[in-house]
């Protein structure tokens, strides 16, 4: 299992403009991982009309300083326009662009965030996507995130995806943080999440307030990385810091603190 | 095909909408605190030489961006005057959009943490007594559509933020 870092967790700087993006990357290069996650609407300049210099130019810094990009997380927002929702062949096209800008970046996992009306929609944007991401060989990375029940991923995935090597599960610990503390409690037990290891191709390591040992009282860290060390799980797990939605507190401290919580449980 | 209708996806929305409101609530109480880059209200003046408008700055407060179609509604008062959507306008990498018709720009985006210029007309009554000196308190009412569904009432939320303006 490797640790690495998504560029979500600098949020609360990058949105007041205390931090850029190039900072951000350059930081977690400093703490030593190897890899880091984008998020199109955060990290990507101009977007959504990003160009492909653009992206082949951040994709360069990043391997600069000798990390490569785990995941590009992007979302299929479809309700752009206040007339009407998005039709699913509109949403299959957007995935399409954002498959070609993971292609870009060389990454091996985009995990677009979509739903629509429900895992019909899902289903059918994946299934019309299945060609590019063989032709890209990507992995379309099925985020299971609170409030969403870790076994329903799972049903879906054995119903529509059984055995497809470029569709796979990205566990987000939204799911397992139990307390009731701010945040997306999912309430899950650990025990879900062990059965979804087999199809999991990238984790989220989700984390909203730490305590003075380091450790999130929220989310059972600990337990949740025995599980994915006992089930063989060997890919990244990225530390997604989202406390800056509503605390104001220094990116980089936090983003350290965060990344050594993980490397405790490795 | 699984789940036909609606499915379970839209059924655990409707039970965890407790939880995302706690959630949306912290949000919406953190836009507060970073909304307003600076505490300017800039006069705006015709080539005359005549008082036409006011002027502030505004970022985007949410966790990604926006296509400037999820501005639903807008509102603001200043000093006790109210200003309806026709007399707002939005200045987004210059350029320049009446508020009213902001739902329908979805190929324009905010960006995310990206710092707009709201601009209010002083034309008509609303601010035709206003006292355009010293300090102002502002109000600004946003209703914000999401571009993803969230499970949100209305797939929406409301900002009300507020600030103690400088006029110059």
């Amino acid at each position: 299992m490797k640790p690495a870092m998504s560029l979500y967790s600098y949020g609360g700087d990058i949105r007041t403009g205390r931090m850029a993006v190039r900072d951000a990357i350059e930081h977690a290069a400093s703490l030593g991982v190897k890899a880091v996650e984008l998020v199109d609407e955060q990290h990507l300049p101009d977007w959504p009309y990003t160009s492909a210099a653009q992206i082949i130019e951040l994709k360069s810094r990043i391997k600069s300083l000798g990390m490569e990009v785990c995941c590009f997380s992007t979302y299929l927002p479809d309700l752009i326009r206040s007339d009407r929702r998005a039709t699913v062949a509109e949403i299959i096209e957007a995935a399409k662009k954002r498959i070609v800008i993971a292609d870009l970046l060389e990454t091996r996992i985009v995990r677009p965030a979509y739903i629509g009306t429900g895992f019909n929609d899902l289903a059918a944007v994946i299934h019309a996507s299945i060609p590019m991401l063989e032709t890209c060989n990507l992995i379309w990375g099925i985020e299971i995130h609170a409030p969403y029940k870790p076994l329903d991923f799972l049903a879906l995935y054995n119903h529509e995806f059984a055995g497809c090597r470029n569709v796979k599960l990205v566990p987000d610990f939204s799911c397992w943080q139990r307390k009731g503390l701010p945040g997306e409690c999912g309430f899950e037990s650990v025990d879900s999440l062990r059965k979804v290891v087999p199809i999991t191709a990238h984790v989220h390591g989700k984390a909203h307030t730490f305590d003075a040992t380091g450790e999130e009282p929220n989310t059972p860290y600990g337990d949740l990385l025995s599980v994915l060390k006992e089930e063989g799980y060997k890919d990244y797990i990225v530390a997604e810091y989202e406390g800056w939605m509503f605390q104001d507190l220094p990116s980089r401290e936090v983003a350290a603190t965060h990344l050594d919580l993980i490397r405790r449980y490795l | 095909m699984i789940n036909s209708g609606e499915d379970s996806v839209a059924a655990r929305k409707r039970e965890d909408n407790a939880g995302l409101e706690t959630l949306m609530a912290l949000l919406t109480a953190d836009a507060q605190r970073i909304a307003f880059p600076t505490n300017i209200m800039e006069r705006v003046t015709a080539p005359t030489g005549e008082l036409t408008g006011l002027k502030f700055r505004l970022r985007n407060t949410f966790y990604c961006a926006q296509p400037v179609s999820c501005i639903s509604e807008i509102s603001a008062s200043i000093g006790g005057a109210q200003f309806a959507a026709d007399h707002i306008h939005l200045i987004l990498r210059d350029q320049v959009i009446s508020a009213k018709y902001a739902p329908t720009f979805h190929e324009l985006w905010w960006g995310f943490g990206e710092v707009l210029d709201i601009l209010i007309d002083l034309g008509g009554s609303a601010g035709r007594n206003l006292p355009i000196i010293g300090r102002l308190n502002l109000e600004l009412f946003l209703r914000m559509r999401t571009s993803i569904s969230y499970g949100l009432p209305g797939d929406a939320y409301c900002l009300h933020l507020r600030n103690e303006m400088e006029v110059r």
